[in-house]
């Protein structure tokens, strides 16, 4: 894979180790911050990571990442002001990843030449 | 939302306060020096226990600073055009007497002085967020702090890039704010206007 610049966030490298530090850095306010607070980070992390791939390019034959990446920057401030609705969008995630990697598993494994 | 009547139309400062919300996306906008300088003054006048001063106050613009910054601070959610880190300053709080392995008043200063900002950052038009959600040592060795600067706070500042909406937090001006009392416990509003004289 190329280590391409993505404008406005570095290279791929980069924008991935920047998604590691969050994760490590959170991983440990973990021990100090409200319980739910936990849930909030993945999720963030999971937006952070879906931006990189987006935005590089490397997932331009999935663009369900692209739409991943807009539904939990537009859903994951729900966490602040109503948690229900917080945790239906975290099913949906959930639901919306799974529906599309079972898709993209049996694209690949169909035949060539098979439509 | 109607506002009470014993308000008075130039009751400015109340207005702007009821108006307040944390802004966590930011537009692609500087902002002025001035303005910053404005905010920072606002710091200055806050209140502090014993008339103390032992916080730092840096200011960063630099855009590639604050993208760097971004994953060691998790309540760094969009990218703002500045920020100001309140550090406390153990050199200043040894010169000032202060017992700071024991001290209380510390953390209620940064919050005074937070506070004081945002209101500020609100009368000049912008948004601001505030970040305690960091690693202290991780922030403090990217920013190439001395020892002696223990950062507290990250005061997230720029033109927001959508409108403030209040959400799930009750009226603006509730009868009688939740969690409180008068007199005694059990009690949430006054009896009378002039307790013990009606």
């Amino acid at each position: 894979m190329q280590d391409e610049a993505v404008p406005g966030a570095g290279t791929w490298t980069e924008g991935v180790l920047d998604v590691l530090i969050y994760l490590v850095i959170a991983a440990d306010l973990c021990t100090v911050e409200p319980l739910h607070y936990g849930t909030f980070r993945l999720v963030d992390a999971a937006g952070r990571l879906a931006g990189v791939l987006a935005d590089s390019g490397v997932s331009d034959d999935r663009p369900w990442i692209r739409q991943l990446r807009d539904q939990i920057s537009a859903d994951k401030e729900l966490i602040m002001h109503d948690p229900p609705a917080f945790e239906r969008f975290l099913h949906a995630s959930a639901a919306l990843v799974a529906d599309r990697v079972i898709a993209d598993r049996a694209k690949r494994s169909a035949p060539t030449g098979e439509t | 939302m109607s506002r009470p009547e014993e308000l008075q139309p130039d009751d400015v400062l109340l207005e702007e306060m009821s108006r307040r919300r944390v802004t966590r996306q930011f537009l692609d906008q500087p902002v002025p020096s001035a303005a910053i300088t404005q905010i920072l003054r606002a710091a200055y006048w806050a209140p502090r226990a014993g008339n103390r001063r032992i916080h730092h106050f840096l200011v960063i613009r630099d855009a590639d600073t604050i993208a760097g910054l971004r994953p060691f601070a998790p309540g760094i959610l969009g990218l703002p055009a500045a920020l100001v880190v309140i550090s406390t300053d153990l050199d200043l709080a040894r010169e000032q007497n202060v017992q700071i392995s024991r001290d209380r008043n510390g953390w209620i200063d940064v919050g005074t002085e937070m506070l004081s900002m945002m209101l500020a950052a609100q009368a000049l038009g912008l948004g601001s967020c505030p970040a305690t959600s960091f690693s202290q040592a991780a922030v403090a060795k990217v920013l190439m702090f001395p020892p002696s600067l223990r950062p507290e706070l990250i005061l997230q500042i720029g033109y927001p890039a959508t409108e403030p909406v209040r959400r799930g937090q009750g009226p603006a001006y509730p009868a009688s704010p939740p969690h409180t009392d008068w007199e005694r416990i059990g009690h949430s509003g006054p009896a009378a206007e002039h307790p013990g004289h009606a």
